[in-house]
């Protein structure tokens, strides 16, 4: 999920960072009120985590403003005053949910679980990509109109990476926790020491490489030699990729960034 | 109402209010210790429950300062209360 945190407290705002970072978020943090509404314009946030007590503008502003201006985007507050009108206050104004400091971290993170499933209720079942369609109501893929037949974790696989839509580099840690469902941590970890189970993401990779090659003749290079679907990134992780010389669809009938969903729907620990 | 219990009201209700205050700051440092901590506990390097400890090191001495603080707001306040008592037993 992109993620927009709005944290003055410095040491709070580097954790949630990490945190979140670490959970596979992809996650921008600001100090000020002022700078929020600058980002959250320019980023276009799925989900704005926002202390109240903010420099140059009170969070409550901020609420105010985005209620106005970036209704698609989800508002998590966090809050060290106690007082029920306040949080009352907050979630009139428009916050999502209200979260009252001290706080536990999973708990954080549940609770942005629950907005990532509520968002995903608005979001359209088809993903497109280029020549690439996935119904997902009806778990089948197309490539130029042709039927690929894909496993139920292949399946998954090609989700979290189309769900990117070639815009976001998608680690080898998010897809050990979107598809194979690995706890917090450990797919940072796993990925990170490159121990023998981690090469199960290389494995499917090439696996959905060859189905999507061989099915489609549009994903061959300008050159005549094939294109592959999926670009690694040294370092980072895996990108869809789209040619240029294609007519592209990049998202066409998606909905915009703020309404897709975040987190894998259909991650398996098993092939069908 | 008599000129004693509207300053006493008053002097309650800013004892409250720093009261409150310093609780709000409180929280702050408690939420980052408290996050560290579950972060470190499912962390499984030497390295990560090294950094943990110092970024939960440097929360607890935030926390210190704050209840040293805190103290002061205390001692402060039962000083005013003593002198209002003994003006209202004159």
């Amino acid at each position: 999920m992109n993620v927009l945190i709005v944290e003055d407290d410095a040491a709070l705002g580097h954790f949630l960072e990490q945190g979140l970072k670490l959970d596979g978020h992809d996650v921008t943090a600001v100090t000020d009120g002022e700078a929020a509404l600058e980002s959250a314009a320019k980023l276009r946030p799925e989900l704005m985590i926002l202390d109240l007590g903010l420099p140059r503008m009170d969070g409550i502003e901020v609420l105010a403003e985005m209620q106005e201006h970036y209704r698609s985007t989800s508002v998590l507050v966090l809050t060290g005053r106690a007082e029920m009108e306040e949080r009352v206050k907050c979630l009139r104004l428009g916050a999502d949910d209200v979260v009252m400091k001290p706080f536990s971290f999973h708990e954080l993170r549940a609770r942005l679980q629950a907005l990532s499933r509520r968002r995903s209720q608005f979001e359209d079942p088809v993903l497109r990509f280029g020549d690439l369609e996935m119904d997902r109501a009806r778990r089948r893929v197309t490539q130029a109109g042709r039927e690929v037949e894909l496993t139920a974790t292949e399946f998954s696989l090609l989700e979290s990476l189309m769900r990117r839509r070639g815009e976001r580099v998608c680690s080898r840690a998010e897809l050990l926790r979107e598809v194979w469902r690995m706890p917090l941590g450990a797919g940072a970890i796993a990925a990170r020491t490159s121990r023998m189970d981690t090469n199960i993401v290389e494995v499917y990779i090439n696996y959905l490489r060859k189905k999507l090659g061989r099915n489609s003749t549009a994903s061959r290079g300008a050159s005549g030699g094939r294109h592959s679907v999926i670009r690694t990134v040294r370092g980072e992780g895996y990108l869809l990729d789209a040619p240029e010389d294609r007519n592209l669809n990049i998202g066409a009938c998606n909905p915009p960034p703020e309404l897709t969903a975040i987190f894998a729907l259909g991650g398996c620990a098993a092939d069908a | 109402m008599p000129e004693e219990e509207l300053l006493g009201g008053r002097s309650n209700r800013r004892k409250f209010k720093q009261i409150g205050t310093a609780l709000h700051e409180m929280c702050q440092p408690l939420t980052t210790l408290q996050c560290t901590l579950e972060m470190a506990a499912l962390n499984d390097t030497l390295e990560e429950y090294r950094e943990a400890t110092e970024t939960g090191l440097a929360e607890c001495r935030r926390l210190v300062t704050l209840v040293e603080s805190m103290r002061e707001v205390l001692h402060e306040a039962s000083q005013e209360t003593e002198v209002e008592e003994l003006e209202a037993g004159r």
